[in-house]
């Protein structure tokens, strides 16, 4: 039946298929690679995926664009009606003590070798920015050009993984948000969490990486570390690598940085508004699924599906005439790089020039 | 989907951790609220709703069974008490609102759709046009794009079937998509 619908028919066969919205939510959705296939198969069934796909993320924004984000001081003030109700009838039972769990450690520690844990507590700012913008003007143009700030956002239940453009990668475990210049291509690699994250930050002295939370910034000087925000606390705590942690509104490269070496946890205290240093990190409340894969192989793949690869990596549209390429297939692994260099390693295998802009990525073949 | 490791988050709560439940509370108030707010646009009603939920969770642990996917449990119980206050308030009954409520809006969201196309002749905004889905498909459809749930989930959360959900979130794409595709055409 499927081959007698028309294109819109089709399209929307696709936007209600379980696992094909599953593709595009969730990048470690176990019916990628039938996907992946699919959208090789036919320029028709890439087109059909691609603007599918639009659609998807169009919707999402929307729906990221309209949600109301709730003071971090009113969730506080809930939790405490909810702790005060729960407390007055205690239980008989003791509070048993917290259980450390070693094995998330260990799971992440094998991925990267090296790891700094940042716990956090709060929703970021810019998610207050993003939603009173909203509220002002009750307008949002979903399809209004692109914004040089991205939000990414987990709305699945497991982990994902982010890649950056500069060959950073996050694993964001589920509700959590970053947000980041788009091209990151300001003096400074800066990125803006709320919730946990897993960060593997490739080094570069050149453009330092900062995160910011809603009272700490923390500058990355190692190279892989964690971010999570749970529990009641915003502290960093470091396993292997360094960190400086500042407050917010301190100058950035005054005195007064707290620099962090493994094991070492800075706890932000609320009722000072200072910074406490303590060790042992191992009472943090992380609890996180590390996702294993780190990136895309691709063997003789249409370089098509590699496009559309790249696009939900690094949630920038990538834009070329598919005819012009229709023949083109490439051997590459993805995520391993800045995308400028993937870019430039797959242009100069095709015979291609690439330009980035607001606009997102343009392949211009051969002259 | 309903597969999985049980969350261990919600085992350690269930067992008597309150910190586990605070992790739980804020890993999940922020999409709570807001489907809340999908639900009943009263803000406090919702609220207040959330903390009665936390306080029964809490007292009612021990008869809590292990469970996979604790935002779909969340969803779903603030759901089922959200719907108990509405009929308590407006004393129609659940099925009667529902009922109206996906009729009803039907015609009129066409109308002025219609209307505000001629007047404006810009490109259709997304956002509009899913605050003016009717409610139960705006919910479906917020359910299945936004937090990725499949249908199978969807369907026992608002007590329907497979079928009638897939139909539900259809006419909700399909209007979406009428006015979405009539500025991006496809060839």
């Amino acid at each position: 039946m499927f081959f007698m619908l028309n294109k819109e028919e089709k399209l929307r066969a696709l936007l209600l298929d379980n696992r094909f919205v599953d593709w595009i939510n969730n990048p470690d959705s176990p019916y990628a690679g039938f996907w992946l296939q699919w959208t090789g198969e036919s320029a028709e069934n890439a087109e059909l995926a691609d603007a599918a796909r639009e659609f998807l993320m169009e919707l999402r924004s929307a729906e990221l664009a309209g949600e109301t984000v709730t003071e971090e001081t009113e969730v506080d003030r809930m939790w405490e009606s909810i702790g005060g109700t729960i407390a007055e009838r205690p239980t008989r039972e003791g509070q048993p003590r917290r259980i450390i769990r070693k094995g998330y450690w260990m799971a992440a520690a094998a991925i990267t070798g090296m790891l700094l844990f940042i716990g956090v507590t709060f929703f970021s700012e810019s998610r207050h920015q993003l939603a009173s913008v909203k509220k002002k003007t009750g307008q949002f143009s979903a399809t209004g050009g692109i914004s040089p700030e991205v939000v990414r956002y987990n709305g699945s239940e497991g982990g994902e993984l982010v890649f950056l453009p500069d060959g950073s990668k996050v694993t964001l475990a589920k509700g959590t948000r970053i947000s980041y210049n788009r091209l990151m291509n300001g003096k400074n690699r800066e990125v803006t969490v709320s919730g946990e994250a897993f960060f593997d930050v490739v080094k570069n002295p050149v453009k330092p990486f900062y995160i910011y939370t809603r009272n700490m910034v923390v500058k990355v000087l190692g190279t892989s570390f964690r971010v999570t925000a749970s529990g009641g606390k915003e502290s960093v705590a470091v396993k292997t690598g360094k960190v400086s942690v500042f407050l917010k509104g301190q100058d950035l490269e005054q005195s007064g940085a707290t620099i962090l070496l493994p094991k070492q946890v800075c706890t932000y205290s609320k009722s000072t508004g200072s910074l406490v240093m303590d060790t042992a990190a191992d009472r943090s409340k992380i609890e996180m699924e590390v996702i294993a894969k780190n990136g895309y192989d691709f063997e003789d793949a249409p370089i098509d599906t590699v496009f559309r690869t790249l696009e939900k990596m690094y949630a920038i549209p990538v834009h070329y005439e598919r005819s012009a390429f229709f023949n083109s297939f490439i051997t590459i692994s993805l995520g391993s790089e800045s995308l400028e260099e993937q870019l430039q390693v797959i242009t100069r295998t095709i015979g291609a020039t690439f330009s980035i802009s607001n606009d997102g990525i343009t392949i211009e073949p051969p002259k | 989907m309903l597969a999985g490791n049980f969350d261990k988050e919600w085992s350690l709560f269930k067992n008597g951790d309150v910190q586990a439940l605070e992790a739980i509370y804020r890993a999940n108030i922020q999409s709570l609220i807001n489907y809340g707010e999908k639900i009943n646009p009263d803000i406090d009603l919702v609220k207040d709703t959330i903390q009665d939920l936390f306080i029964e969770l809490w007292r009612n642990r021990q008869q809590l069974s292990d469970i996979v996917l604790v935002k779909f449990y969340l969803f779903r119980a603030l759901r089922n008490k959200l719907y108990r206050a509405n009929s308590h308030q407006s004393f129609v009954s659940e099925g009667e609102m529902q009922l109206s409520t996906e009729n009803l809006q039907a015609d009129y969201v066409e109308l002025s759709i219609v209307s505000r196309e001629e007047e404006t002749h810009i490109r259709q905004n997304l956002m509009q046009l899913l605050e003016n889905l009717p409610q139960r498909q705006r919910e479906a459809v917020y359910l299945r794009f936004y937090h990725n749930m499949p249908y199978e989930a969807i369907a026992s959360m608002m007590d329907m079937n497979y079928q009638s959900t897939l139909n539900l979130v259809q006419r909700a794409l399909n209007s979406l998509r009428k006015k979405f595709a009539g500025g991006k055409k496809l060839k």
